[in-house]
């Protein structure tokens, strides 16, 4: 099982690795959105020949849905992952996975979309398609995952087990939207990792909100750990994303060491214990006929 | 070409109505595997006896089989999908990538692409064409451009929203509703939190006045688009609402059957004749979303309620008897001797009638009808028939 982190430098890359990190996940300048950090084709060229340099691997992150003006955009990008030596292309809408036969990358492709892949049958469904894997749900339990873990080994599969889980990826322009409803002048929303959302009946939970060009992303209050459910599932995972969305870099750089050692993450959870949970392992959620 | 107006029905009594009232095919929820669990109350004898009703007026039934499905829901599909094919029914809506494989085996029964799947691109509609569905409904997000474009590279059937309800986040990628209630979103237990009022805090000052921050959208209304959508070549215009009431759907059909047929004979008629149809239905505020330009605050829906209908839904005709001349009526709200209803039929022809010696079922007489869905007779001289609606003019 790879762990995979998502790089904010170049200059990150040798501390990330003797910490553990398997996989740099970098978001492009162009088809990334929730993200603190994105690079250029060329930063990423670089990224990739200086990774492999290291022995590690790099995969890109196109996390937005694809809209028809995007078309034009993805395929340049295509285009230029298929010239580099990239090692995987997580993506959030199937028009990545539907294009990327046509430029040799279809074995690249990891499905990432967050919801969706939610029953056995998914991987099976996409090995058909030849990609490289999937990323199961994020909103299933750990006897879900663990009943499509052992029910399918013949395509990689993976999991964001770490970090603020997002539940809500609207295109409309939230925060902006709001600002302009109240007639007060739109502050600077870029890259501000600072707003928050509570709802009244939740006085305790914060859930953070945030807005870019692609739209508006509202997360889980708490983060997610899964430092005793990874030891369960580990005999399935190709790759551990441990995500990085709006946590301080000292806490990121702890939380990559500690899913490689038991001390580390005792030591972890010591210290930052308090403010993660288990999201939603063993939330089973209701379905209409249990309402 | 003529497109499609489908419409909602969260039962067979508003599945004939939709159907009378100028739908070309409906869309159902059976008690499995559907979104919508409140309205999802169709039973396979329903729904067959649905798909006749369609059929008989060479219309169509599509029924949504389009919760993301988890491994519990797994069991019955296949036997639920022969019922389905048996009986007729003309296409199945899916959204999981298993019931898209299972509905291939049942040639006779279409598949077409649940907007959960937030589809928004020809690439991505042709892809799911080569995995064997031939219609996708496309993403709320995507523009009257986009539509433009993508039905320019794709020979599959396209169906666009054109009425109602819009979540806010891309569809099938939320999940508030799970982590806020435990309801799963996806599998037809959405709580609305997106409809929820919050506060907004920026690094711990609070922003927002008195829980004013929303995420919720204004609902769906294109009247004024739909030459255009027609024009795009979209197959399908598809009005949301499975939850919603018999008037309501007889209503909204009837304006949208209006101004598709208006637009294709040259007759179009100003647009406030059709809003101002619309308007006589319970409403949210409304906007055309994403489909033109650019979305502002405008859109989004800030203070919550509904805007009152112009005109009360008090009863539906249930019977007729030509000879005596005396209509059986259903109560659905509170009317009285002497109030003016407007007689609202589905070929449109509004006559007003004056109420007046009333009666309930036993034959007493009765000045007020304010018992829910008491069965009342009276004498209409014009000739009225099963599901015509009374509505009490202000």
């Amino acid at each position: 099982m790879r762990i995979v982190v998502t790089l904010h430098s170049l200059l990150e890359m040798k501390q990330m690795s003797a910490l553990g990190a398997d996989v740099f996940l970098v978001n492009s300048d162009c088809l990334s959105t929730k993200t603190m950090k994105c690079f250029s084709k060329m930063d990423i060229a670089t990224i990739i020949e200086e990774a492999h340099q290291i022995n590690k691997l790099v995969y890109v992150n196109l996390n937005t849905i694809i809209h028809e003006p995007d078309i034009p955009i993805l395929e340049a990008f295509l285009l230029f992952l298929a010239a580099t030596n990239i090692d995987g292309i997580v993506c959030f809408d199937l028009s990545v996975v539907a294009l990327a036969e046509q430029y040799g990358l279809n074995d690249k492709i990891i499905y990432q979309p967050g919801t969706m892949n939610t029953n056995s049958y998914d991987p099976w469904f996409f090995r058909k398609l030849k990609i490289k894997g999937i990323t199961l749900s994020k909103d299933i339990t750990l006897a879900e995952l663990i009943a499509i873990g052992e029910n399918y080994q013949g395509m990689e599969i993976s999991l964001v087990g770490h970090g603020y889980s997002f539940l809500f990826y609207s295109k409309r322009l939230l925060l902006k939207s709001y600002f302009e409803y109240r007639g007060k002048p739109v502050p600077n929303l870029s890259n501000c990792d600072g707003f928050r959302l509570i709802e009244n009946q939740r006085p305790e939970e914060m859930y953070p909100i945030y807005e870019d060009g692609f739209g508006t992303h509202i997360f889980r209050s708490r983060k997610l750990q899964s430092f005793n459910e990874v030891k369960v599932m580990r005999p399935y995972l190709s790759d551990f994303f441990v995500d990085r969305m709006f946590i301080e870099d000292e806490e990121y750089y702890a939380s990559i060491g500690a899913y490689k050692d038991e001390t580390n993450e005792l030591l972890f959870l010591n210290r930052y214990g308090n403010s993660y949970d288990s999201g939603f392992y063993y939330q089973k959620n209701k379905e209409r006929d249990h309402i | 070409m003529k497109p499609e107006l489908l419409a909602p029905a969260g039962d067979l009594e508003r599945l004939k109505v939709a159907l009378l009232y100028g739908a070309d095919a409906v869309y159902i929820g059976g008690t499995q595997f559907s979104l919508r669990f409140r309205a999802s109350n169709f039973t396979l004898s329903e729904i067959a006896a649905g798909v006749k009703f369609a059929h008989a007026l060479g219309k169509k039934v599509y029924v949504t089989a389009n919760i993301v499905m988890h491994n519990d829901d797994l069991d019955g599909l296949d036997a639920y999908l022969s019922d389905l094919e048996k009986m007729g029914v003309d296409a199945v809506i899916a959204s999981s990538p298993y019931v898209v494989d299972r509905a291939i085996q049942h040639p006779r029964l279409a598949i077409h692409l649940s907007t959960q799947q937030s589809v928004a691109s020809s690439v991505l509609v042709n892809f799911w064409g080569k995995m064997g569905v031939s219609r996708v409904v496309l993403a709320r997000e995507v523009s009257l451009e986009e539509i433009k474009m993508i039905k320019s590279a794709t020979n599959v059937e396209l169906e666009v929203f054109i009425h109602g309800g819009m979540c806010s986040s891309y569809s099938g990628r939320c999940t508030l509703s799970n982590d806020m209630t435990d309801r799963d979103a996806n599998r037809g237990g959405c709580a609305h939190s997106c409809r929820w009022n919050y506060d907004l805090y920026r690094y711990g000052e609070l922003l927002s006045n008195g829980a004013d921050f929303q995420m919720a959208s204004k609902d769906l209304q294109t009247i004024r688009i739909i030459p255009d959508l027609i024009v795009s070549g979209v197959t399908a215009l598809k009005i949301e609402g499975r939850m919603k009431s018999l008037h309501y759907i007889a209503t909204v059909v009837n304006a949208y059957r209006r101004v598709i047929d208006d637009t294709l004979s040259h007759h179009l008629l100003p647009w406030n004749e059709y809003e101002n149809a619309i308007a006589k239905a319970e409403n949210r505020k409304t906007s055309s979303g994403f489909l033109v330009g650019e979305l502002s605050y405008e859109q989004q829906l800030y203070q919550q309620g509904i805007i009152e209908p112009s005109q009360d839904f008090v009863g539906v005709i249930l019977d007729y008897d030509a000879i005596t001349k005396i209509a059986t009526i259903g109560q659905r709200n509170v009317f009285k001797d002497g109030d003016t209803v407007e007689l609202f039929t589905p070929d449109n022809r509004n006559e007003l009638l004056i109420i007046q010696n009333l009666q309930d079922a036993d034959g007493n007489p009765v000045k007020i009808a304010n018992h829910a869905m008491q069965i009342l007779r009276m004498p209409i001289c014009q000739t009225v028939k099963l599901y015509d609606l009374l509505r009490k003019v202000p």
